[in-house]
């Protein structure tokens, strides 16, 4: 018991701060039905927080083999740009496909230099955060770009049993990963990467195809989470599309246990943590602080659980 | 740097001849003034990956020093006391961060970033966006220049090269700079050398950080103004820049001199992009990410030419 505790803790946090919010904060829990789409904090955090989760999900892998991602949010930008402006060229599922494309393979390629060219992934996805920033830019002719195509209005208030739809695509994702995680070798071999590449390789795991599927992974993720930000805009704006998501990303994954130089990940506690930082900042909106308050809480919590945990076991704490 | 110094040749030679207009008394100059922020930024930069560590922060906190003069310009200081309490603003926030990183052991890399969101956040929460710096003072100081035949030099290009030579020789000099060298190359051999590798990092932030706060001071100098949103990805452009110019991110390997030429690189790109009629901020992203790679590729493929196998 202790010990599932301690490895979900992060669930522990989310559910404490929301009942901690339900009991100070009236009218928190409050719920309704409107146009279709339940509205009120519950299903707000379900939306908030299934973007985090979806891209801190589909970094698990990569953190485990000491990677990191921080282009992220310039991917969500370009790849909801290609929606926009593909859907007014060739329609709407065109524009998806696209998009997803433009997502998996910008991902692809980071993971094809980090293999190949030995690049770290941090400079590496340095490169990539100008670069996809840029792309963004030059697709969507700089600025907001609004869609024309009814479609991709209709498919950011398209929600199912009242709740977005990215909340359900999350659900999946979330499901399948946890599987794949658990029961395939893929934990195996992206764990092994992280704690030692060079052993990883001699003994037989090609690193080449794993680290191309799994940044191809998250940049795939990246790219639903900006396609479903530009349905729900109805437009693009290539230079705030994803700002900020790359924190948000680091944070959820610490909160959930992950140790940032690879190795141990869970993919359940990666999304109580997505839940948690959310659940963090929509405590901090309640109360009336400004999204800087929040930028620094976040800042802060990253930092503060990372020196909590490498503090030597024995001292003060 | 060698290969640095090539590229800027090459650049500026090929845009001279294909633009007209580009090559005139101004141009190097306005390369300066324009590699100004970027390039006092990315020798900071310098030393922190020459002891192994990493400093993600120097935008933000450019933006806070940037803030900081203006605030103490604002209060009634004059100008030179206000440049000089960014610089030390700047110096204080790098020991703290490097204090933070030595006593809570987070990697650098991302003990840093939470740097780059807190400064940010910071900065917000004191200015929406800037604070505007309105004194006749101040302004003298802005647009005080030095007329060399044709070409005006601006008091930012002038510290570029101040900062090149001062921060070249203290990285060659000075033995504290040089123990980072050790200590970025093995730490190990470093600790058994008698050398405290903790403090070396410490004293590398704080140097990173004065020259991010120089930076800063640069920033409100030519817009006379504190910004908050300003120099968003300048920590992006300084790595850019330090790891053109030879620097490794295993530490162990800098070069001051050629992050600085690095820095001219890029704006000589820039401004080549701009004579050309492509003013396009994206376009400036994707050839500085563009240039970047191939970098990494060369540099990829000539040590493993010269190393003969599959190194790591």
């Amino acid at each position: 018991m202790k010990a599932l505790l301690r490895a979900q803790a992060a669930w522990v946090l989310c559910l404490l701060l929301w009942a901690g919010n339900a009991w100070f904060t009236p009218g928190f829990t409050a719920l309704a039905w409107q146009d279709g789409r339940l509205v009120g904090s519950l299903p707000d955090l379900l939306y908030h927080g299934s973007t985090v989760a979806l891209l801190a999900v589909c970094c698990v892998p990569l953190v485990a083999a000491a990677g990191v991602d921080l282009a992220l949010g310039a991917l969500m930008a370009w790849s909801a740009s290609v929606l926009v402006v593909g859907a007014d060229h060739w329609g709407a599922p065109v524009g998806l496909v696209l998009a997803l494309l433009v997502g998996m393979c910008a991902g692809g390629c980071t993971g094809l230099a980090i293999v190949r060219l030995r690049v770290s992934p941090l400079l590496a996805t340095l490169v990539g955060l100008s670069a996809w920033r840029g792309a963004a830019q030059l697709t969507s002719g700089g600025g907001v770009h609004h869609a024309t195509e009814p479609a991709v209005r209709a498919w950011g208030l398209w929600s199912p049993l009242g709740l977005p739809v990215l909340v359900w695509v999350t659900l999946v994702v979330v499901v399948v990963m946890h599987l794949v995680w658990t029961r395939t070798t893929l934990g195996l071999k992206c764990t092994a990467w992280g704690l030692n590449a060079r052993a990883t390789e001699w003994a037989g795991v090609s690193l080449l195809p794993l680290g191309i599927g799994i940044y191809a992974l998250s940049g795939a993720a990246a790219a639903v989470a900006g396609c479903a930000q530009a349905c729900e805009l109805g437009a693009a704006d290539a230079s705030n599309v994803g700002i900020w998501r790359e924190l948000d990303v680091l944070v959820a994954l610490v909160l959930g246990g992950a140790s940032v130089s690879g190795g141990r990940v869970s993919v359940c506690a990666t999304v109580g943590g997505a839940l948690a930082a959310e659940t963090l900042v929509m405590t901090l909106a309640w109360q009336g602080a400004s999204t800087s308050t929040a930028l620094f809480v976040r800042a802060a919590v990253l930092v503060g659980v990372l020196a909590w945990r490498a503090a030597p076991k024995g001292t003060v704490r | 740097m060698k290969r640095v110094a090539v590229g800027l040749v090459l650049v500026v030679a090929v845009c001279g001849i294909a633009l007209p207009r580009y090559w005139s008394a101004k141009l190097w100059p306005d390369l300066l003034a324009d590699a100004a922020v970027p390039g006092v930024a990315a020798i900071g930069v310098c030393f922190v990956l020459a002891c192994g560590s990493l400093d993600l922060a120097v935008g933000s906190l450019a933006a806070c020093a940037s803030l900081v003069v203006a605030a103490a310009v604002g209060a009634g200081l004059p100008p030179s006391v206000a440049l000089a309490l960014g610089l030390v603003f700047g110096a204080a926030v790098g020991f703290g961060m490097g204090h933070l990183l030595r006593v809570t052991r987070v990697p650098a890399f991302i003990g840093t970033l939470g740097g780059l969101f807190a400064l940010r956040a910071a900065a917000l929460w004191y200015a929406e966006e800037s604070l505007a710096i309105q004194s006749p003072a101040f302004t003298e100081w802005s647009a005080w220049t030095l007329s060399v035949g044709d070409g005006r030099w601006r008091p930012a290009a002038l510290t570029l090269v101040l900062a090149t030579a001062v921060g070249a020789y203290v990285m060659h000099a000075w033995h504290v700079a040089r123990a980072a060298w050790v200590v970025g190359a093995d730490e190990q051999a470093a600790r058994q050398a008698g050398l405290d590798p903790d403090v070396v990092r410490v004293r590398m932030h704080t140097v990173s950080g004065l020259f991010g706060g120089l930076a800063g001071t640069l920033l409100a100098l030519s817009s006379s103004a504190g910004t908050s949103i300003g120099a968003n990805g300048l920590e992006l452009d300084a790595l850019a820049c330090a790891v053109v110019g030879g620097a490794s991110l295993l530490g162990g390997r800098a070069s001051v001199v050629g992050a600085v030429l690095a820095a001219l690189l890029f704006a000589a790109l820039a401004r080549g992009l701009q004579f050309a009629g492509i003013a396009d901020a994206g376009w400036g992203r994707l050839v500085a990410a563009a240039l970047l790679f191939l970098y990494l590729l060369l540099d990829r493929l000539t040590t493993r030419a010269r190393a003969g196998q599959h190194s790591p």
